[in-house]
């Protein structure tokens, strides 16, 4: 369904569509919710001062993701956010098992734990997450591969089984 | 299972419940200051684009993706409604109908001073004589009998004048005026117009000579919103690459194959500011190309394109 842009209708029925994808893409960079949710809260305004535009909602989404990623991005490499030590996630109410799998993963170098966020939370293929990233189809195959190939150092049996 | 276990943990992710409520507060208020109108304005604003119509996804594609192969001269697609209102699939726009023609917002936008709201004096500049007022009456599952009516619209009861300086066929304004303040909007309707050279849409915007100023950004700062525009006063340069403008060959070609082709280091958003205090935006592509939302692609001459983007650092 699409609403005009800019109405209520449009302001929820995105954010229903979106928050929860946005904030754990944004989550899987800066490692923390709190930072999270207020990345994708600029997101959202970024949205609304851009403007229309759009050809299809997978551009939209696209969209949404990319500058997501770029907010992260940027933030986690201004002087600011370091001088302000952001602290990392509790999830110490997360089984176990789940929580050492989840800080394996966030251990990961940015890149690389964001090609394993897109490609196995998101579902995304090599090709989307090329284009999402801006990246080759070549690089993101590597860092994807070498994303994996760190988590089976660290996680016995490795990530996909 | 370790997959499963991550995708676990994040489904777990305590998110704060007040997130949509909270972020939707501050989208509206930014598209509140876009518009540059109160609160009272604002609900009538969301009132009347509640209302709104659709373009064809059909149109809209013919706009937006145009055809990858190359050829000199190209017709801006026309508005149109869906035949058929099983499977809405295409993007609402404020618009109205005057003398068989449709006036919608492209990317057109007056000055604002303060950057929200559109000074008196500029809005007494461009208003010119009143044509009527329009009326509801187009709704997203109107037929085509809804444009025959002047003012038919989806934007409520809103007053349409022309614009000083512009022709009518191609420009009005739309101006509410309501308490404490009033609203002010450029509709255009180049739907159909048929361009040999950028000159056919260019004129139309009365750019050459006129051009007092302009801002830039790089595509990083448009792509993040983050607004980082640099202004200059119009020179020499300038008025060489509006002049380049009018002579260039307008081209058919695909928005995502330009851009693809073109990383985010070789683009730039140009804004143009006219003396009449209307902001022209437009998207400028490193092998000579400008890109005007939704009216389509200009191959500039080289050399002149060249000069100028060089100096947008």
């Amino acid at each position: 369904m699409n609403y005009s842009f800019g109405t209520d209708e449009y302001i929820y029925f995105i954010l229903d569509k979106y928050s929860k994808t946005l904030i754990k893409i944004a989550f899987s960079y800066m490692k923390n919710t709190a930072d999270a949710e207020d990345i994708v809260q600029e997101v959202y305004i970024s949205l609304m001062r851009r403007g229309n535009g759009f050809e299809s909602d997978e551009h939209e989404k696209a969209w949404l993701i990319r500058v997501t990623i770029n907010k992260c991005k940027n933030r986690l490499k201004s002087a600011w956010y370091h001088k302000s030590v952001p602290l990392d996630e509790e999830i110490s109410y997360l089984p176990e098992e789940e929580s050492e799998v989840l800080s394996e993963v966030l251990s990961l170098p940015a890149k690389y734990r964001s090609v394993i966020h897109l490609f196995y939370y998101e579902n995304y293929s090599i090709q989307e997450i090329s284009e999402i990233l801006r990246k080759s189809t070549g690089t993101i195959g590597t860092w994807l591969s070498r994303g994996r190939k760190l988590l089976k150092t660290k996680l016995e049996g490795g990530f996909e089984i | 299972m370790s997959r499963e276990k991550y995708t676990s943990a994040l489904d777990q992710l305590k998110i704060s419940e007040n997130f949509n409520e909270e972020t939707a507060r501050k989208m509206k208020a930014v598209i509140s200051e876009k518009k540059g109108i109160t609160r009272y304005a604002m609900r009538t604003a969301i009132a009347l684009a509640s209302a709104a119509v659709i373009i064809t996804a059909g149109a809209y594609a013919v706009s937006l993706s145009g055809i990858t192969a190359q050829k000199p001269g190209i017709t801006i697609a026309e508005v149109k409604l869906p035949e058929t209102n099983g499977n809405v699939n295409a993007r609402m726009r404020p618009l109205f109908v005057y003398q068989n023609r449709i006036y919608i917002r492209y990317s057109t936008e007056i000055a604002s001073p303060d950057g929200y709201t559109v000074s008196e004096e500029d809005m007494q500049n461009l208003r010119g004589d009143y044509l009527g007022t329009t009326t509801g009456g187009i709704d997203e599952w109107s037929g085509d009998k809804d444009y025959i009516n002047d003012f038919s619209s989806n934007i409520g009861e809103a007053e349409v004048y022309t614009v000083k300086g512009y022709d009518s066929k191609y420009r009005l304004m739309v101006y509410t005026p309501y308490e404490g303040g009033f609203g002010c909007e450029i509709y255009d309707s180049f739907g159909g117009l048929s361009m040999n050279s950028g000159d056919d849409y260019f004129d139309l915007l009365k750019l050459k000579g006129n051009v007092v100023s302009y801002q830039w950004e790089s595509f990083d700062s448009w792509n993040n919103g983050g607004m980082q525009k640099v202004e200059q006063q119009a020179d020499d340069a300038l008025n060489k690459f509006v002049k380049a403008l009018y002579s260039s060959t307008p081209v058919e070609r695909s928005v995502d194959t330009l851009i693809d082709e073109t990383n985010a280091d070789g683009q730039k958003f140009l804004y143009l500011r006219t003396k009449d205090n209307l902001i022209t935006p437009m998207r400028l592509l490193k092998d000579g190309y400008v890109y005007v939302d939704e009216i389509g692609f200009f191959q500039v001459d080289k050399a002149d394109f060249d000069e100028f983007y060089g100096l947008l650092q």
